[in-house]
């Protein structure tokens, strides 16, 4: 039968896959039929992506977004995508707004904002987006109830969220969808490394999921099955903004 | 097949069954292998749906949602099923100073009232299973809305507001509740005389007027593991809609 949400012979481009989301989402990928093209910083570790991606086909850049020449090489070597997730970003440093200095938000905004906006806009301008191609764009929790002690965190996905939505509208006649999604807590490497509190955990109603327990709204908004949504956004918190939003 | 959803043999009671965005969603979890349970008020509709089903296993039973004795019969007659979509309901245009109370009560009854209460009968009756899904069948008339429509879009504002604290007293059996919140979509609840208003209003729509199967595959998706960790969360789907907010 047909299958609206098959992911077979797809394209995607997947920023940020050398760990976490990323990594997890190339690899449901591969998985599902898609042809994954990623990048991430890291040589060795997108090497070691690739290497263990299931099926043939699939290809990467290394790439430091914040770079306008790493983005032209990215562009420059990337395919013709049916899909593209810009996930990459950093977990700021957690520090309240008296604390916050223009250095550090610059930087987060550079990293979280700015690199995949600019690559996106590189690769419309030089048509590597296929007429139908879905756009998805991580985001987080922070971006909805503006977490403490991230203002600048916050900003960048919020940025993001909004970026989302404006892209939906220009290019929506071209039928590019762009759409995002918003993450609560997940346990990637970053934010397990990272000093946030444990305690937090234990407020989300449905638990903290590992990260290849939350790429299926991703899978999906690639998908033809979500042919009719754009600027849009998906929460996949567990519920905890349920709570957070009214407690801290 | 995409792996990624997993509802092959799981059960689902679906409302509104005997038309429109119902019945497609009958048929298109059928496709998938999951067990369907319809209802509607119309047993020779329902019966078209069930013939339009993939597979074995599937089931009719008509009951109007709005009568308390026929949701308790409903859900006496069912096993326990792994999610539930709420499409049954009614949508008239009324300009807000012809609204009288009768019409606003039925409208209560036929769109809040029915899945407030087969929904708090299925729970007492433990007929929605551990991990389950319940769908609202909102609108996008909860967010933006137009003239006419103030009975409507105040309803599907309510509906969405039942999911969070739904969602957290089921918490602990990690049932979901979502809602969908579609735009315009092309069903035969239009007639031939709106066709050529359905064309105009397209105009709006970069991605095209929605279609049932669509709306079908949003519950899916949201009755699939999929969207495990999505909850008390509304699905916007517009087509990209320029007039919607």
């Amino acid at each position: 039968m047909d299958d609206d949400f098959s992911l077979s012979g797809k394209t995607v481009l997947v920023t940020g896959a050398t760990s976490g989301i990323g990594r997890a989402l190339a690899q449901a990928l591969a998985q599902e039929g898609a042809r994954v093209f990623a990048t991430g910083r890291s040589r060795e570790r997108l090497d070691q992506v690739l290497a263990e991606l299931h099926g043939t086909g699939h290809g990467g850049e290394t790439a430091d977004l914040t770079d306008p020449d790493q983005i032209t090489n990215l562009v420059n070597a990337a395919p013709e995508l049916n899909g593209i997730v810009l996930n990459s970003g950093v977990i700021a440093k957690l520090r309240p707004f008296q604390m916050e200095d223009a250095a550090h938000m610059q930087e987060v905004m550079n990293v979280n904002f700015f690199g995949p906006v600019n690559l996106l806009n590189q690769l419309v301008k030089k048509k590597k987006v296929a007429s139908g191609c879905s756009i998805v764009f991580n985001t987080s929790m922070a971006s909805l109830i503006g977490t403490p002690a991230t203002s600048a965190y916050a900003a960048s996905k919020g940025a993001l969220a909004v970026v989302a939505k404006s892209i939906a509208n220009d290019l929506g006649r071209k039928k590019i969808r762009s759409n995002s999604v918003c993450f609560g807590y997940v346990q990637t490497e970053a934010l397990m490394g990272s000093n946030v509190s444990s305690e937090l955990f234990e407020a989300v109603p449905l638990g903290v999921p590992k990260p290849e327990e939350v790429v299926g709204p991703i899978l999906y908004l690639l998908s033809d099955a979500s042919r009719w949504v754009t600027r849009t956004t998906l929460i996949v918190d567990g519920g905890v903004t349920l709570k957070q939003s009214r407690t801290l | 097949m995409a792996s990624y959803i997993d509802i092959k043999g799981k059960r689902f009671l679906v409302t509104g069954g005997s038309s429109g965005l119902g019945r497609e969603t009958a048929v298109q979890l059928s496709r998938r292998g999951a067990l369907v349970i319809v209802t509607g008020r119309n047993p020779e509709k329902l019966a078209q749906t069930l013939s339009l089903m993939e597979g074995e296993g599937h089931i009719s039973h008509a009951a109007d949602l709005t009568k308390a004795d026929e949701i308790a019969a409903l859900v006496d007659a069912i096993q326990a099923v792994d999610g539930v979509v709420h499409f049954a309901g009614i949508s008239v245009p009324m300009p807000f100073r012809m609204i009288s109370e009768k019409f606003l009560d039925d409208i209560i009854a036929s769109n809040f009232k029915s899945v407030f209460l087969l929904t708090q009968r299925l729970i007492a009756k433990n007929k929605i299973n551990k991990g389950g899904s319940i769908v609202l069948a909102s609108s996008i008339a909860a967010h933006t809305g137009t003239v006419g429509m103030g009975a409507y879009s105040a309803i599907k504002a309510g509906l969405e507001g039942v999911m969070a604290p739904l969602f957290l007293e089921l918490a602990p059996k990690k049932i979901r509740v979502n809602a969908i919140a579609p735009a315009i979509v092309r069903t035969e609840i239009f007639t031939d005389i709106q066709q050529s208003w359905l064309d105009e209003q397209e105009k709006l729509y970069p991605l095209g007027l929605g279609r049932p199967i669509d709306v079908a595959n949003a519950v899916i998706f949201l009755m699939s593991s999929a969207s495990s960790y999505m909850t008390a969360t509304t699905l916007v789907m517009d087509g990209g809609c320029i007039q919607v907010r």
